[in-house]
């Protein structure tokens, strides 16, 4: 039996993850509109996540603990493992299984032979060479950008509605009732992909560098584009959309309605009679039926009644500058309707993914302006006056966990727990913090179920509540203006007190919570293990089988141990920690753990990233299922509809267990279906590249238990599972075509058992 | 021999004895929630336990993680005059009659021929049950599901009922479905410790209705019989768990194909994922015997810690109470009105009075002293239950309960941190479930009791 009130091995975490008073809306996360993953095998670029990382020129150093100083390159230390022989069975699931998670793609005789002959060792060295190789490391990289993006929640925000915080309302990313279609081209639906990808581009970089996993705690460098930077600074613009009518000195500009191009120079040189004079160009692509200039909604370009429209403030100019040219006047009837234009932010400025280091802004500096993209671009080192520290300050984590005036960042500081610790407050919690300031007086009655989150929640929130307003923002309003903004006047200090588990320090300002962050232990009697190390190898056992590894599994603890302290490698070694994860029981099965006895690591459906990854890189096609595509065309929207339908991975709020579904049921079953159905066109008797021809069969059928299937020639059922493909293309002729016959044998095998599992 | 017999008896034990109950029922071949109980074991716990069946009821539930402020517009808050609600029109104070007796009601609760919304068929079988949640937390939804822990093994409520419904029913699957999840983890649902998945209205509309000009659909036939052979060529060195995965992977597949020939003229009216297009999907996989629960999201004014005159409370009351009758309008037109049951499960209510945002009527904020389940069905009475009392602070709470009348009563023998499990016991007793037969998935220590007042017929 399972009591929930008093449930947690070390009293913290599991159960009661959502003790905290959370007031806002009971929001989380899964898949974000315009996908997350960014399948890009043979080093191709797909949508805004596929740009090559650090094609500037990363930074040196990084701010905070854990610092492993000189950067390196991938490495994952030696072989921690003595050779034992694996049972061919033994041999070919693990490969299969580890090689399909880590880079999905099949094994190859020569990887099943190896760890047949030297079980875990071998399969150590496998995984290095997977991880690292050119040809490989792509396939890994997407699949731990994957990884990171949900481990570190960064996506599932809806950006039309999260951002209006932290971008504000009639200005940002709030476009109206017409919404995105009002936006032109795609440089806007890159940049929420840009943004959805910050924080996993980030932890990538310090892994592919040989730094320390624990710096995506403490880091103040992050891998941005020049769309990223000028999100950050709009963030810091002033309050001055349309309604904030207490706003002065609102920032003039125009917008030119002749549809002539205006050079973004021109505008910013105050000698140029185009001075802050903006262009609306048409976009390269129409959309929304045209509407926009229409004579219901006229928008005045090409018009000689209105050649300008006057406008002000940086929350608009913001939206001219991604492609979207507001309506004027934005009151009354519009005599310029929104419409989209050509952005001013181009396909570079989403894809110029480089190190830049965020410091803080000395009174005496000026901002760079938000809209001056050519000092942008270049810019390595970002002032500004928020901190940005960690995972947990990104635009992306802010708007995905909005706070508000009630909330008071309690869901900010609880996610950043549940992220990084995988553990959260609950009413059991002893801990006496070594200060109760900032503690809600409404929940301070000692003894109480409220008291007993609160106690330690409320002052840690204090790292955020000191620094961020209720918005995200550096506004922090006193109130009394009319948008009835709520009072919110900036405190007189900084910091909190960090009270968790077996962390009891105070801290001057954010740049001290990720040290502290970094500190906490799991308490175990036996021998403390840091936290971060154990919430990290628990998140890859999901991500590996869908379930737990048992937290007490003495087998567990040593690879949690090992990747804290370094095995024969540096401490934090997140390249290490895969090697020995991956190749250990707890994935493979092949001796008996505390967690799982031998042979029994659950089984589990290849959930959407997996089955997509493996399918994209298999059969050389770029994000096969179209999920990162930014503007997708109707036949991607179809494939994306379709690979909607297959579960994907995700987290929740208040959740300490990742969402992992690992059944397979009918929908998923109808949802591989549907989409193997939907790839086979592509694949055989595809117009232009196709992998496999009709004509072809006798060849191709092998190729596709191979690439597809996961049977390498040597395996035992290989012979068999050809044999199956060939009578179904040979009964599948007798009803149909060729064609139809050998894209109805691919998807038997792209639904095949091994091809829609993990484990198998 | 001995020591061998230990060190592996002592590894089973650790295994076994960590929670990792899912692993365990994957080893083992047994459903997970057979195994966390296995003093209540017995061959027959497999078996129906309904022995009344003429009287069970397949579940539809509305969940919602905002704490949508349904408890403060429904019968049994008018009477007191110090409770505040919106003064809109549409949601007028109007008098309704349950059981023969009078409540005040926002004006969507009357019936129709009062301007209200519902169907006097509807009235007339519905039950508003008062309790508390003790809680006010959004991502408490799980646990409020879990009735803060007093069913045994960390079972949601709704799977609780949904084992021995599916056993009764012979469902193609025992797993509730959530259909209005959408990408709320909070309002997913999880069976056997086991977090499931959420279905779109739409993507099962998309899945199970395959292209008739597909070439591709035209082989699955043929293709099916090729996917039998290479599920038998895997299994034929499988493990216990490779093989128990396998027989899922075809079971899936048969029942995609049944499915797909039944439901396809129910599910082509499915154009949203809104409350209509929930509420066709909920109607179909009932009528075709996919899942004895299913839950939903039907909005009745979401989390309005800011809401001007309360006016996203009026206008949601109105398109909530008008969604509930749409519902029983669906059930009715595929005969199922007298086989389901609707309920509501909130992870809690929203403050009656007693704050300034309240009685300014610019909003309310979180309350887990108040909560309001909505009963229908055909084993339900029309009636309220329980009710509301001021405490010291003259904020009014969900009063204690007088099972015998199913009153609110001070002295009642169902404390108010109680109501919640007695209202979770008199739903399963709705859904025509013995209470000796629900009692076995509360822990010991868990409260409550069947209100038999809020039943028509008593399993």
């Amino acid at each position: 039996m399972v009591d929930l009130r008093r449930t947690g091995r070390t009293g913290r975490g599991v159960l009661l993850a959502g003790c905290v008073a959370f007031a806002a809306c009971g929001q989380s996360a899964t898949t974000a509109p315009f996908g997350g993953s960014s399948a890009t095998p043979g080093g191709s670029s797909s949508g805004g996540s596929g740009g090559t990382p650090g094609t500037g020129t990363p930074g040196t150093g990084t701010p905070g603990a854990g610092n492993n100083g000189d950067a390196g390159t991938i490495g994952p230390g030696p072989v921690t493992v003595t050779a034992t022989p694996w049972d061919p069975k033994t041999a070919s699931e693990a490969v299969r299984k580890v090689k399909d998670l880590l880079v999905g793609m099949p094994p190859t005789d020569a990887e099943v032979m190896a760890a047949e002959t030297q079980g875990a060792a071998a399969l150590q060295t496998l995984i290095d060479g997977w991880i690292t190789d050119p040809t490989t490391q792509p396939f890994f990289r997407t699949k731990m950008l994957f990884f990171f993006r949900n481990t570190f929640q960064q996506i599932g925000f809806t950006p039309t509605v999260d951002f209006q915080n932290q971008l504000l309302q009639n200005g940002g990313f709030d476009f109206g009732p017409f919404g995105t279609a009002a936006v032109g081209d795609d440089s806007f639906a890159r940049l929420v992909q840009n943004l959805q990808d910050e924080f996993a581009m980030t932890a990538w970089q310090l892994v592919q560098e040989g730094h320390s996993f624990l710096e995506t705690l403490t880091t103040q460098r992050f891998m941005m584009t020049t769309g990223i930077k000028m999100v950050y600074l709009q963030v810091e613009m002033p309050n001055d959309q349309p309604f904030a009518f207490g706003a002065t000195n609102k920032i003039p500009w125009k917008i030119d309605y002749s549809g002539n191009a205006i050079a973004l120079a021109d505008t910013l040189d105050p000698s140029n009679p185009n001075y802050m004079v903006f262009d609306d160009e048409p976009p390269a692509t129409t959309s929304a039926g045209g509407i926009f200039g229409s004579a219901q909604f006229p928008t005045c370009r090409g018009s000689t009644t209105t050649p300008t429209g006057t406008f002000t403030g940086y929350a608009q100019l913001f939206q001219r500058i991604i492609g979207y040219t507001p309506r004027f006047p934005f009151s009354a009837t519009p005599t310029c309707w929104e419409h989209p234009s050509k952005p001013y932010l181009t396909d570079g400025d989403v894809s110029d993914w480089q190190w830049v280091t965020v410091a803080a802004k000395a009174a005496g500096d000026a901002y760079v302006q938000p809209y001056d993209l050519p000092t942008l671009r270049g810019l390595t080192t970002l002032k500004v006056a928020l901190p940005r520290v960690g995972f947990y300050t990104t635009p992306a984590f802010l708007a995905l966990w909005n706070t508000n005036d009630s909330n008071q960042h309690r869901v900010t500081t609880n996610q950043t727990l549940l992220a990084a610790l995988g553990e959260s407050f609950t009413s059991e919690d002893t801990i006496i913090p070594l200060s109760t300031t900032g503690l809600d007086p409404a929940h301070a009655t000692t003894g109480s179920q409220c008291y007993g989150c609160h106690k330690a929640l409320d002052p840690m929130r204090g790292f955020w509540n000191n620094q961020f307003d209720f918005n995200d923002r550096n506004d922090f309003p006193s109130g009394g203006i009319f948008s009835g903004a709520t009072t919110n006047p900036r405190p007189t200090t900084t910091g909190g007190v960090f009270a968790f588990a077996t962390v009891n320090m105070p801290g001057a300002s954010m740049l001290d919570f990720g040290p502290l962050l970094g500190q906490v232990t799991n308490g175990d009697a036996l021998g403390d293990v840091n936290q971060f190390a154990v919430s990290v190898a628990q998140k890859l056992c999901y991500y590996a089988n869908s379930n737990p590894c048992d937290v007490t599994d003495p087998t567990f603890l040593q690879i949690a141990k090992d990747f804290a302290a370094g095995n024969g490698t540096t401490p934090y070694n997140f390249p290490a920690l895969i090697k020995e994860l991956f190749a250990s029981p707890l994935v493979t099965g092949a001796v008996t753990t505390q967690s799982f006895a031998q042979n029994t690591v659950p089984i589990s459906i290849a959930r959407r990233d997996h089955f997509c990854a493996a399918l994209s890189n298999r059969l050389g096609i770029a994000d096969v299922c179209a999920l990162a595509v930014p503007l997708p065309s109707q036949a991607q929207t179809a494939t994306a509809t379709i690979a909607g339908s297959v579960v994907a991975d995700s987290f929740g709020r208040g959740t300490v267990a990742p969402v992992t579904p690992g059944d397979p049921n009918l929908f998923f079953r109808a949802a591989v279906e549907q989409l193997c159905e939907n790839i086979a066109p592509q694949v055989v008797d595809a117009a232009s590249n196709t992998l496999w021809a009709s004509a072809s069969a006798a060849t191709a059928i092998p190729d596709m238990v191979a690439r597809v299937m996961g049977y390498p020639p040597s395996d035992a059922k290989f012979a068999s599972a050809v044999s199956i493909l060939q009578s179904h293309m040979t009964s599948a002729q007798a009803q149909s075509n060729a064609s139809n016959a050998l894209r109805s044998t691919f998807v038997l095998a792209c639904e095949s058992p091994t091809s829609v599992s993990v484990g198998l | 021999m001995t020591t061998r017999f230990t060190r592996r008896d002592g590894l089973l034990t650790t295994l076994f004895g960590t929670g990792l109950v899912g692993l365990r029922a994957l080893a083992t071949g047994l459903p997970a929630w057979y195994l966390l109980d296995p003093r209540r074991a017995f061959a027959q716990d497999l078996n129906c336990l309904i022995t009344a069946q003429a009287n069970m009821q397949y579940l539809i539930v509305s969940t919602s993680s905002m704490g949508d402020p349904i408890n403060c517009n429904c019968p049994g808050t008018y009477e007191a005059t110090d409770i505040i609600h919106p003064t809109q029109a549409e949601v007028a104070a109007t008098p309704i009659t349950l059981g023969g007796k009078t409540y005040g009601a926002a004006l969507p609760w009357a019936p129709t021929a009062s301007g209200g919304s519902l169907d006097p068929a509807t009235l007339a079988r519905t039950s508003f049950f008062h309790h508390t949640t003790g809680t006010t937390v959004h991502g408490d939804q799980p646990k409020v599901m879990k009735l803060l822990g007093d069913l045994s093994g960390g079972e949601m409520f709704v799977s609780s009922v949904a084992k021995h419904l599916s056993v009764c029913f012979g469902t193609v699957q025992s797993e509730p479905i959530a259909l209005g999840a959408g990408s709320n983890a909070s309002e997913l649902v999880s069976f056997g410790g086991r977090t499931l998945a959420s279905i779109r209205p739409t993507q099962l509309k998309q899945l199970l209705t395959a292209s008739a000009a597909n070439p591709l659909a035209k082989l699955q036939t043929l293709r099916d019989t090729s996917l039998n052979q290479l599920n038998a060529l895997a299994k034929t060195d499988a493990t216990g768990v490779q093989s128990q995965f396998l027989d899922a992977l075809a079971t899936s597949q048969t029942q995609v194909r049944a499915l797909s020939a039944q439901l396809s003229t129910t599910l082509s009216a499915i154009a949203d994922d809104q409350v209509k297009g929930q509420s066709l999907a909920a109607a179909a996989l009932i009528a075709a015997n996919v899942t004895p629960v299913v839950t939903m999201h039907i909005p009745f004014g979401g989390d309005n810690h800011s809401d001007q005159n309360l006016q996203a409370e009026a206008d949601q009351t109105v398109s909530g109470v008008a969604a509930i009758q749409t519902l029983m309008g669906n059930l009715s037109s595929l005969s199922l009105l007298d086989k389901v049951t609707f309920a509501t499960w909130n992870v809690f209510g929203r403050n009656l009075n007693g704050i300034a945002k309240v009685t300014n009527r610019t909003g309310r904020d979180h309350y887990g002293n108040h909560a309001v389940t909505v009963m229908i069905g055909k084993n339900v009475a029309p009636g309220v239950i329980g009710g509301v009392a001021p405490d010291a602070s003259g904020a009014y709470v969900a009063s204690p309960i007088d099972s015998g009348s199913g009153s609110a009563s001070a002295s009642g023998d169902i404390a108010s941190a109680d109501t919640h499990d007695a209202a979770a016991r008199t739903l399963a007793a709705a859904l025509g479930i013995p209470a000796s037969v629900v009692a076995a998935d509360f822990i010991a220590s868990a409260a409550g009791k069947v209100v038999a007042p809020a039943l028509t017929v008593v399993p």
